[in-house]
């Protein structure tokens, strides 16, 4: 991969896929300093391991390998605190609001909850909100789809305990 | 409120708060972060590699008997034990797109055997080091009180070093050990509970 391509090919990736990558931020980072600081540390991994993507599988799969990847690992370094960019900020956004212009509770909570979840839950639980299959979510994990299966049916339980003030 | 309609709640809000991003602005911070990361890279390991082996050539070029050359030659050894490690750790460190059980996996090698280095701090760069210092202490003083005196201070430099690495182990190396065991063991889990689900329904 030429490094135009290599600077093609991240551009375009972060124009379409900007949700899943503020999606993953939020679910394992709460402050906005944290999720800034998760970003800059997905988007150099992206950086660095894109010369080695082969379009073995979808892009969107390798995209949550990465950002997991990088988020399971991913520790508050108090030493090496990063400088705040503008950049980064305006990739997390705003807090969702509703169609009425109100933040969005609901989701709101449901990030919470999801971040209240062990690791390797809070990335199937967002796998499982963003409609992967079973096959592309244990293909992320590494795991088997029935294990896959298994451990849904858990965090639904889970989820549903958490969310149980809002289902009205 | 069943699982679909939450499923579409949420996948509504990429589209509610979708912003513009400059591309061209976090390109050039992610390549500024790509930058000092390989530049903390290299002076790590010229710090590690580097010292041992700038001491050894030192030596060879200044020293005056074969106890000298001997501290050459340790200072080479661990020089190259320290580069031989780090070719051989860069070619297993795990990659941020292999999917996350193998990446967890290779994560914990990588941190055991940081572990382990640390661990045997002693038989692989303490005692090469220390042991033709002392030697050519014991040669070399003029009296036999200033080769005693020297020599303690070798040893407590060597002692000081030794616990400085195994604190770090304790402090740093084991925490992170056992986190990332967990979860490894997190990923691997399948241990079912049948119990009825409420509000998320299985789509």
């Amino acid at each position: 991969m030429t490094p135009h391509e290599q600077e093609s090919i991240f551009r375009r990736w972060l124009s379409a896929h900007q949700g899943l990558l503020r999606r993953v931020v939020k679910s394992f980072a709460a402050t906005s300093e944290d999720q800034e600081d998760l970003l800059q540390e997905i988007l150099l991994q992206a950086w660095i391991s894109l010369p080695g993507f082969r379009g073995d599988s979808k892009e969107t799969t390798w995209l949550y390998r990465l950002a997991f990847n990088t988020a399971m690992v991913w520790q508050r370094k108090e030493q090496r605190r990063r400088v705040k960019h503008e950049a980064f900020s305006s990739l997390i956004g705003e807090e969702p609001t509703s169609p009425d212009g109100t933040a969005d509770a609901l989701i709101e909570r449901l990030y919470e909850a999801i971040r209240a979840l062990p690791k390797p839950e809070a990335s199937l639980a967002l796998m499982l909100l963003d409609g992967l299959s079973y096959r592309e979510m244990g293909e992320v994990l590494g795991i088997s789809e029935n294990h896959v299966g298994v451990r849904l049916h858990r965090i639904r339980k889970q989820l549903a305990e958490q969310l149980k003030g809002l289902e009205s | 409120m069943n699982f679909e309609s939450l499923q579409q709640r949420w996948q509504q809000q990429e589209t509610r708060s979708q912003v513009k991003v400059d591309a061209s602005l976090i390109l050039q911070e992610v390549r500024r972060n790509h930058r000092s990361f390989q530049a903390m890279i290299f002076w790590r390991d010229f710090r590690e590699v580097g010292a041992a082996l700038f001491v050894a050539v030192f030596i060879i070029f200044h020293g005056r008997d074969w106890t000298d050359w001997l501290l050459a030659v340790a200072g080479s050894g661990v020089g190259i034990f320290l580069l031989r490690d780090h070719l051989r750790q860069r070619k297993q460190r795990p990659r941020a797109s292999e999917d996350l059980r193998l990446y967890v996996q290779h994560s914990l090698d990588e941190v055991r055997h940081q572990s382990w280095l640390l661990r045997n701090v002693l038989w692989w760069y303490l005692l090469p080091l220390m042991c033709p210092m002392l030697i050519s202490n014991a040669l070399q003083a003029d009296t036999v009180r200033q080769g005693v005196r020297q020599s303690v201070v070798i040893v407590v430099m060597a002692w000081l070093i030794y616990k400085l690495n195994q604190h770090a182990v304790r402090k740093q190396l084991v925490p992170r050990e056992q986190e990332l065991e967990r979860l490894l063991a997190g990923i691997s889990d399948d241990s079912s509970i049948n119990t009825p689900v409420g509000i998320l329904e299985k789509p």
